[in-house]
C-alpha cells in the first residue's frame, strides 16, 4: 500500500521526487448537503434547491491557482546530468488577507525559481516563498494585493467521519473546480508519504494539480490542505489532506523565524492497548522509555504513564502526540495531560532537544 | 468484470460505493448534529462502523487478475460486515476467502480474531465467516426492495487495506446484471467509490440499514480502482445464501422446469412492463405437472414481484429444494392465477 502512494503532482513534473511515482494525489467532495443552521444551503430564488454555490461564492476567491517554474537536474541513463527548465501547476489557499500568505505544498514549489499566483477573479501576482516544511507537506507564499479574500480556519478536532467536505483546487491546471464528498478516515498515516501523517482521507475527487488547494466544511472554514491521493494518476476516491492545524502550526513557525525547528520530549511510545482503551476509557499514547536527559525526564515523566491530552487536546494513540510534539518549537513549553496508576496529573514539558532533519 | 479482489477475465472489476445525498426533505434524510449544528453522516457511521470488519485470508490461490494494492501474493484482503453479534456471523466476498487455509479478521476496534469458514458460493460471490461472538455490533439488514435509483447510499470497508474507510454516494441503477452470464446477478449499482479492499463490505442506506455486499467494480481487467461504476449484492440475495449456508454448509439451487424471457414492448400494454414470460415447458418437470404452460406471464414469487426473467430464475434459484412449493403469480389469457410449484435441484453453476 505505501507505494502506491504519492502526493499529488502538479501539472508538469518540476523535477524528480513526488511527481514521479505510480500514484498521485488529489480529492474531492461527493455531494450532500445541509441546510439550515450550519446545514445546506438553500437557493429561494431557484425555487428552494438546496446547494452548495451560497459557501462557494463566498469562499472560492480565497483559492488560487499557482504556476512555477525553474530548473530541476535530471539524470540521463548514462549518468550525466543536465539542467533542464520545467514548470508545474497547483493550488494555494488565501488565509490572511492583510498580510497576503498563501498556505500551498511544499512539493508545489520545490525547486521553484519563480511562483506566479493567479486569484480567482483574474489577477496574476508574484509571490514570494515565505517559509516551506517538507516534513508536513506546508509552503507558505506571500502576496502584494489589495481585496484578497481569505478562508477562516476551522478545526479539525471538530470533525467526525461522515461530515460532508468540498474541495476546491486546480486539476490538471484547467482552472479553479470545486468537487464535493465525505470524510472517509481521520488520522490517517503510515502512508510513507511524509514524514508526519495525519491525514483526514475523503472520497472527494481529488486529482493532479488540487495539491495545495482547500478542503473546507459546511459552515465554509478550511480544514485541509489537499495533498496527496492513492491511485494511478488520477482520483479513484482515495484523497488525503493535511489538517489545518499542522499547516497553520507551520505558518505560524515560517512567519515568525522563517524555518520550522521541531522538538523533541525524548520519549518511546507505542498506543494504548485495545483492552487498556476500554478500561482507562480513554485512547492515548503509552510512554515505552524516557530517555536520559530529555524533556520528558525533566517534567517527570517514566515508564508506563500514559499520555493522553497535549495543551488540552486529547491525544488519540502514539502518531497524534508524535505529530503535536513535532509541532511545537524547541523552546516551548507544553502541558501534558498524563495517567500513571489510574490517576490523572498534568505535568509542563520544557521542548529544549531539536529532533533530527528529516 | 471482476469481483472486486478480481472475477473475470474480461473487462471489468468489481467493487462500489455510494456517496451523494441531498434530498429533497432534508429534516427527513440526512442526520443532525445538533452539538455542532451540521447535517452529516456521522451518526449513522458510528452506530454501523464496529460491525464493519476487515478481512485477511492466506493461503488463497488467486485465479485471476492480480489486483493493485492487494498485499502480497497468497494473501487476499478485503472487508467484511458482522450480521449477527450473538452467533457471531460475518458476511463477505466469496472471492475474498475462496481457497484460503486461515482467515483473520481485524475488527473496528482493533481486536483481532481467528475466523471460520462456514461456506461459500460461487454464483453469487457470498461467503459466511464465524468468529467467536464476544462483544460483537452486528448492522441491521435493510430491505433493497424498497431501494429506488437516486437513493443515497453509503460504504464501509478497507480499500487497499489502508484501514476503515467510508465512501458515499447513491444508487445508480437496480437490478444489474448480464455482466457476466454464468452467476446470479441482480446488483445494486453505485457511484460511491469502491476499490480493491472493499470486497466483502458494507453498503448502507442513510438509516444505518445494510443494504448490499459491496463486491464487484467495473474497470479495467488489470488494476481497476474506483470510477464511479460499482456492484453490490442486494442483502436479501446475501441473506439467503447464508440461511443455507449456516443451516446445510452447502448451497442447493432450485428450478421449475421452465425457459422464460422478458415481455416484449408490445406486450407491456396488456401485462404492464414487469414480468416474465414462459417460453417453454419441460416435459415431466413440476411447472408441467403444476400446469403451467407457454405463454403464460408470470409477475410475483412468493408475493415479491418480479421485474424480468433473469429475476424469475434468480429467485426460485435461492430456493433450497424439498421445501414449500414455490407459489406463482400468473397471467393467463387476461386472467390471474395463483400456480404452487415444487421445486426442483438445479445443477450448480
Amino acid at each position: 500500500m505505501g507505494n502506491n502512494s504519492t502526493d499529488i503532482p502538479t501539472g508538469r513534473s518540476l523535477g524528480r521526487g513526488r511527481l514521479a511515482g505510480a500514484l498521485g494525489i488529489l480529492f474531492v467532495l461527493a455531494s450532500p448537503l445541509v441546510a439550515g443552521a450550519a446545514g445546506i444551503p438553500i437557493d429561494e430564488a431557484r425555487g428552494g434547491i438546496p446547494t452548495l454555490a451560497p459557501i462557494l461564492e463566498q469562499r472560492a476567491p480565497g483559492v488560487v491557482q499557482i504556476q512555477v517554474s525553474g530548473t530541476a537536474e535530471l539524470r540521463a541513463r548514462n549518468g550525466t546530468t543536465q539542467q533542464r527548465q520545467v514548470q508545474g501547476a497547483g493550488s494555494g489557499v488565501i488565509v490572511d488577507a492583510a498580510k497576503g500568505y498563501v498556505l500551498t505544498n511544499h512539493h508545489v514549489i520545490d525547486n521553484a525559481s519563480a511562483i506566479r499566483v493567479t486569484l480567482s477573479d483574474g489577477r496574476t501576482l508574484d509571490a514570494i516563498l515565505v517559509g516551506s516544511d517538507q516534513a508536513t507537506d506546508i509552503a507558505v507564499l506571500k502576496v502584494a494585493a489589495e481585496r484578497l479574500t481569505a478562508v477562516p480556519f476551522g478545526e479539525p478536532d471538530q470533525l467526525k467521519v461522515g461530515d460532508f467536505v468540498i474541495a476546491i483546487g486546480n486539476p490538471f491546471g484547467i482552472g479553479q473546480t470545486v468537487t464535493s464528498g465525505i470524510i472517509s478516515a481521520l488520522g490517517r498515516g503510515g502512508l510513507n508519504i511524509e514524514n508526519y501523517e495525519n491525514f483526514i482521507q475523503t472520497d472527494a475527487s481529488i486529482n493532479p494539480g488540487n495539491s495545495g488547494g482547500a478542503l473546507i466544511d459546511m459552515t465554509g472554514r478550511l480544514i485541509g490542505i489537499n495533498t496527496a491521493i492513492l491511485g494511478p494518476g488520477g482520483n479513484i476516491g482515495i484523497g488525503f489532506a493535511v489538517p489545518v492545524d499542522i499547516a497553520r502550526a507551520v505558518m505560524d513557525q515560517v512567519v515568525k523565524y522563517g524555518d520550522v525547528k521541531r522538538g523533541l520530549l525524548g520519549v518511546d511510545i507505542e498506543d494504548v492497548a485495545v483492552d487498556q482503551v476500554a478500561k482507562i476509557g480513554s485512547a492515548g499514547a503509552l510512554i515505552k522509555m524516557v530517555r536520559a536527559g530529555s524533556a520528558a525526564e525533566k517534567a517527570g515523566l517514566v515508564a508506563n504513564d500514559i499520555v493522553v491530552g497535549f495543551n488540552g487536546a486529547n491525544i488519540r494513540g502514539a502518531n497524534d502526540l508524535r505529530n503535536k510534539v513535532a509541532m511545537t518549537r524547541v523552546g516551548n513549553s507544553v502541558n501534558l495531560t498524563v495517567l500513571r496508576n489510574g490517576r490523572s496529573q498534568t505535568v509542563e514539558a520544557k521542548i529544549t532537544e531539536t529532533a533530527p532533519t528529516l | 468484470m471482476c469481483a472486486v479482489g478480481a472475477i473475470a477475465r474480461s473487462a471489468l472489476q468489481i467493487i462500489g460505493f455510494l456517496v451523494g445525498m441531498v434530498a429533497p426533505a432534508w429534516g427527513a434524510g440526512i442526520p443532525l448534529d445538533e452539538t455542532r449544528g451540521v447535517f452529516t453522516l456521522a451518526p449513522v457511521l458510528e452506530a454501523a462502523a464496529p460491525a464493519i470488519v476487515s478481512v485477511v485470508a492466506s493461503g488463497v490461490v488467486r485465479s485471476s487478475v492480480r489486483v493493485v494494492g492487494l498485499p502480497k501474493r497468497g494473501q487476499s484482503e478485503g472487508s467484511g460486515v458482522i450480521v449477527d453479534a450473538a452467533k457471531g456471523h460475518i458476511l463477505t466476498s466469496h472471492h475474498v476467502v475462496n481457497g484460503a487455509t486461515s482467515v483473520a479478521v481485524t475488527l473496528h476496534d482493533g481486536r483481532a480474531l481467528e475466523a471460520k469458514v462456514i461456506g461459500g458460493d460461487v454464483a453469487t460471490d457470498i461467503a459466511v465467516l464465524r468468529i467467536s461472538p464476544a462483544d460483537l455490533t452486528a448492522v441491521p439488514l435493510g430491505d433493497p426492495s424498497t431501494l429506488r435509483v437516486g437513493d443515497f447510499v453509503i460504504a464501509i470497508g478497507n480499500p487497499f487495506g489502508l484501514g476503515q474507510s467510508v465512501t458515499s454516494g447513491i444508487v445508480s441503477a437496480l437490478g444489474r446484471g448480464g455482466l457476466n452470464a454464468e452467476r446470479h446477478e441482480e446488483f445494486i449499482q453505485t457511484d460511491a467509490s469502491i476499490n480493491p479492499g472493499n470486497s466483502g463490505g458494507a453498503l448502507i442506506d442513510t438509516q444505518g440499514r445494510l443494504v448490499g455486499i459491496n463486491a464487484a467494480i467495473y474497470g479495467p481487467p488489470n488494476g481497476a480502482m474506483a470510477m464511479g461504476i460499482s456492484f453490490a449484492v442486494p442483502i436479501d440475495v446475501a441473506r439467503a445464501v447464508m440461511d443455507q449456508l449456516v443451516a446445510y454448509g452447502d448451497i442447493k439451487r432450485g428450478r421449475l422446469g421452465v425457459s422464460a424471457a422478458d415481455l416484449a414492448p408490445a406486450q407491456f400494454a396488456r401485462f404492464g412492463k414487469v414480468g416474465a414470460l414462459i417460453k417453454g415447458v419441460e416435459p415431466g418437470s413440476t411447472a408441467e405437472r403444476a400446469g403451467l404452460s407457454v405463454n403464460d406471464v408470470v409477475l410475483a414469487v412468493n408475493g415479491a414481484q418480479i421485474r424480468n426473467a433473469r429475476e424469475l430464475n434468480n429467485r426460485v434459484s435461492l430456493i433450497r429444494p424439498g421445501g414449500k412449493a414455490v407459489r406463482l403469480s400468473v397471467v393467463r389469457d387476461g386472467r390471474a392465477y395463483t400456480v404452487d410449484v415444487p421445486v426442483t435441484e438445479a445443477q450448480p453453476l
